[in-house]
C-alpha cells in the first residue's frame, strides 16, 4: 500500500508541478502582442484656413485732390470740395476759373467681406510759397449720404465682386494774407479687412 | 470506483499541496503577477482653425499663428488651437505625439486647398504645431491643447479654402 501510494504520489506530483510550473511560467512570459494593443492610441483632428483676396485700394481717374485757382480775400476763409459730387463751394476766397476735382478711389478684395477705410491723418498740410496751409478731409460712399461728413474709420462691405468706391473731398483753410504760389500735401488713405 | 476516487483525491492533493510533498527536499515560493494598466486613449475635441486672412502684397513671409498673431497678413475671424482629450490610469506618465497625417511629418500639418494641387507657396502651406511631450494624467485625464503658426505665407498663395489632417499619438513611456 505504502509502496503503491508512493508510487502514485510520485508521479501525480510531478504532472501536478509540472502543472504549476505551467501555470507561473505563463503568467511570467510578456504578452507583447495584448499590450501593444492597449498602450497607444491616436486621434486625428483637421487644420483649416480661409485665403482672401489681398485687400487693396487705387485711385481712379485723378490722383489728385485739387481746389483749383482761389485767392485770399483779406479774411480768414475756406474752400471746400464736395466727394462725388466734386463741386467747389467758398467761404472768403474767391474762386477762380480752373478744374477742382475730388479724389476717386477703389477697394479691391474678396466678394462680400467687410473692410475698415481710415485716413490715419486726416488733417493735411499743405507747404508752398507761404504759410502752410491746413486741408481737413472727409469721404462719401455709395452707402452713405453724399457729402454728409462720415467719422472714420468707417466699416463697408465689398460687392459680390469684390469692389466698393470711396470718394474722397475736404476743406482748405486759407489765411487772409495767404502767399501765392502752388501749395501740395499728401496723404494715405487705408484699407483692412474687418 | 473506489479505487478511482482514491486516485483522483491523491491527484487532487498532490496538485493542491505540491508545497507540503516538496518540504521532504527544497522549497520555493515564486510570485506571479501582472500590472494592468488602462487602456490610454486619446480623442479630437476641437480641431485647429487659422480662420480668414489675406496675405499683405509683396510679402513672402508672412506668418500667422492660431492666437491670431500675424506678421505680413490681415487676418479676420475666430482662429482656434486643436485640443485631444486623453484618458489612461490614474496619474501615469504618457507620450503625446503629433505628425501630419499624410506624409508623417512630425510637428508639422500641410493645408492645401480644396480641389488644389497641393504645391506649397501656390496652393498650400505648411504650418508647424507644437505641443509633442511627456505629460502626465490627473485622476486618469488629461487634456492636451495643439497649437500652430503658418510661415512663410506668400502674397501669391491662391484664395480659397484650405485644410490639412494632423494625426496625435499617445503611448505608456
Amino acid at each position: 500500500m505504502s509502496f503503491h501510494s508512493n508510487h502514485l504520489e510520485t508521479k501525480s506530483f510531478r504532472r501536478g508541478l509540472s502543472l504549476v510550473s505551467a501555470l507561473i511560467l505563463g503568467i511570467s512570459l510578456p504578452l507583447t502582442s495584448v499590450q501593444a494593443a492597449v498602450i497607444s492610441n491616436t486621434a486625428t483632428a483637421t487644420a483649416s484656413a480661409v485665403i482672401f483676396a489681398p485687400l487693396t485700394v487705387v485711385v481712379t481717374g485723378s490722383s489728385t485732390l485739387n481746389f483749383g485757382k482761389i485767392a485770399p480775400t483779406g479774411v480768414v476763409g475756406t474752400v471746400t470740395i464736395e466727394p462725388m459730387a466734386g463741386s467747389r463751394s467758398a467761404s472768403n476766397v474767391a474762386l477762380l476759373p480752373s478744374l477742382p476735382s475730388d479724389l476717386s478711389l477703389l477697394v479691391n478684395g474678396e466678394p462680400n467681406e467687410t473692410f475698415i477705410l481710415d485716413i490715419p491723418t486726416p488733417n493735411v498740410t499743405l507747404t508752398g510759397a507761404g504759410s502752410s496751409m491746413i486741408l481737413d478731409l472727409f469721404t462719401a460712399f455709395p452707402d452713405s449720404i453724399s457729402g454728409v461728413s462720415e467719422a472714420l474709420p468707417t466699416t463697408h462691405t465689398l460687392n459680390v465682386a469684390g469692389f466698393f468706391p470711396v470718394n474722397v473731398g475736404g476743406t482748405l483753410n486759407v489765411a487772409g494774407d495767404q502767399a501765392a504760389g502752388t501749395y501740395s500735401g499728401t496723404f494715405d488713405v487705408s484699407v483692412t479687412y474687418q | 470506483m473506489k479505487k478511482l476516487l482514491l486516485s483522483t483525491a491523491a491527484l487532487a492533493v498532490i496538485t493542491l499541496s505540491a508545497g507540503a510533498v516538496q518540504a521532504a527536499s527544497n522549497t520555493a515560493t515564486a510570485d506571479a503577477e501582472a500590472v494592468v494598466l488602462v487602456p490610454v486613449s486619446v480623442e479630437k475635441d476641437q480641431d485647429m482653425n487659422f480662420g480668414s486672412f489675406a496675405v499683405n502684397v509683396g510679402v513672402s513671409n508672412g506668418t500667422l499663428k492660431t492666437d491670431g498673431t500675424a506678421s505680413g497678413v490681415q487676418h479676420t475671424g475666430a482662429s482656434a488651437p486643436a485640443k485631444f482629450e486623453v484618458t489612461g490610469a490614474g496619474n501615469f506618465s504618457y507620450i503625446f505625439s503629433v505628425e501630419d497625417d499624410a506624409s508623417a511629418a512630425h510637428d508639422q500639418v500641410k493645408l492645401s486647398l480644396i480641389g488644389g494641387t497641393g504645391t506649397v507657396g501656390t496652393d498650400a502651406m505648411v504650418a508647424t504645431l507644437t505641443g509633442a511631450g511627456n505629460y502626465t494624467l490627473s485622476f486618469g485625464s488629461d487634456t492636451v491643447t495643439v497649437s500652430g503658426e503658418l510661415t512663410d505665407l506668400v502674397h501669391t498663395l491662391l484664395p480659397g479654402s484650405y485644410v490639412g489632417t494632423m494625426k496625435a499619438t499617445v503611448t505608456y513611456p
